[in-house]
């Protein structure tokens, strides 16, 4: 071979050499914003993976019912509130559950939890039921309030209910909630009222369902906790067929004890 | 003679005389539980000690009431009257059931002072009460009304009943 053509060889050499470099780098420098997002390939290849976020306490609610677990002691209360009318007032005269803080009064509706300043709060001011709920983090509130009105439109019922709940998660938003569904009358106070009547309480509790539901709550079935197998409150265990003995809000207290749900760890 | 005669019949009428000195101060209970204890003089009622369970009884068997009364933990009646936790040294509380206003409350207190306050309270409660029930059991006014709320020297008694004129044959 003449030294020319050697020198030719080498050239050619040289250059290939230098496409190839070129585009081995023009290829490592292409922007990864302009990657297609409809091409998975090449956003999966470019991207840097995302750190693994807790999930937010709403992603992992799977709808307001409620599971059966093993009974939790007085403790798991101690993060609680609970509010309502004169059933409540009676679960903390009867229950023998002190740990929690408690909003009730006799006649209580959800109106008034919403407007009647009757509590005294923390800080020494008058304040309304859903003002105490809202003073300080709970770790779970419970509520109880309906069966004074449940003579009143039911859809009516809802929404101020409803109302009453937005109030209360947007200043509890990393607490879980109890609806606690109307309780269970006796077969005679049934039968002669046309407003309590278990029929009344069946339609304002599938109403108290599903306004948990929409706004991620639990529901509480106080009816299976604390009817007897007719679906009636027990006479035995009230004198107007309405409110309880003592013995029937231990009953209650076990129920919340076995049925709640697990604290994210 | 005659002066040992004397002296003899002196001496009989001096034991005789010590003898019907003596008195049974043996202890009686009261109607309303109370026990005076034996060998004191009466106390005055404002002395008066109670036996409060005894008390509560007593009341309960008045039948003076509609609904069912059922005890009440310490801790909860002090928070029910909103009463100072240093002010009683004792008490007995019966609720109802929540259907009507009828109550049983019975407070030993540590002295008068705290007494005073405690019936403050209780005074307090029945126009707490006389609130909720007006629109929700206006029934039950009648006997709110008519509640007998007494301080008897350290001890304030509250009772919410059907017939008061029952209640206080009991607390004396």
């Amino acid at each position: 071979m003449t030294p020319l053509k050697n020198k030719k060889s080498f050239r050619s050499l040289i250059f290939f050499a230098l496409i190839a470099v070129a585009g081995l780098l023009l290829a490592l420098c292409l922007p990864t914003s302009d990657a297609d997002p409809a091409d998975p390939s090449a956003s999966d290849i470019l991207q840097s993976p995302e750190p693994d976020l807790p999930p937010s306490p709403q992603d992992s609610y799977t709808g307001p019912d409620v599971p059966e677990l093993e009974p939790v002691d007085d403790e798991f209360f101690s993060d609680a509130a609970f509010m309502g009318n004169s059933l409540v007032d009676g679960f903390k005269l009867f229950s023998g559950l002190a740990v929690c803080d408690y909003y009730t009064a006799t006649s209580m509706t959800v109106l008034g939890a919403t407007s009647n300043s009757c509590i005294t709060l923390d800080d020494g001011t008058s304040g309304t039921m859903v003002d105490g709920l809202t003073q300080k983090p709970y770790g779970k509130i419970y509520i109880l309030l309906g069966i004074n009105e449940i003579g009143g439109d039911v859809d009516t019922f809802g929404q101020m209910y409803a109302d009453m709940l937005d109030t209360i998660i947007a200043a509890q938003p990393e607490c879980d909630i109890y609806v606690m569904g109307l309780t269970p009358v006796s077969y005679e106070k049934s039968s002669s009222s046309d407003t309590f009547n278990m029929e009344r309480i069946a339609l304002y509790n599938e109403k108290l369902r599903s306004i948990a539901a929409e706004k991620r709550c639990y529901y509480l079935d106080l009816i299976s906790a604390l009817s007897g197998e007719d679906g009636y409150l027990p006479a035995s265990e009230t004198t107007d067929g309405v409110h309880f003995t003592a013995g029937t809000y231990a009953k209650w207290l076990d129920y919340l004890r076995t049925h709640y749900i697990e604290p994210e760890t | 003679m005659f002066r040992r005669l004397s002296f003899a019949l002196l001496s009989v009428c001096l034991i005789a005389g010590l003898l019907c000195g003596c008195t049974d101060n043996t202890a009686k209970p009261s109607p309303g539980g109370s026990a005076e204890p034996a060998g004191s003089i009466s106390p005055s009622p404002e002395l008066k000690e109670y036996d409060l369970g005894g008390l509560a009884m007593d009341i309960c068997g008045t039948n003076a009431f509609s609904d069912i009364l059922d005890t009440v933990s310490a801790e909860v009646a002090a928070g029910l009257y909103g009463i100072e936790p240093g002010d009683v040294e004792e008490s007995r509380l019966m609720c109802s059931t929540g259907a009507t206003a009828e109550e049983i409350g019975l407070f030993k207190c540590t002295d008068e002072e705290a007494a005073a306050r405690v019936e403050a309270k209780a005074n307090d409660r029945i126009k707490l009460q006389k609130k909720a029930y007006e629109s929700y059991a206006p029934e039950e006014i009648p006997k709110l009304d008519d509640a007998v709320i007494t301080k008897k020297g350290a001890y304030v008694f509250y009772v919410v009943s059907t017939d008061s004129s029952k209640i206080k044959k009991v607390i004396k």
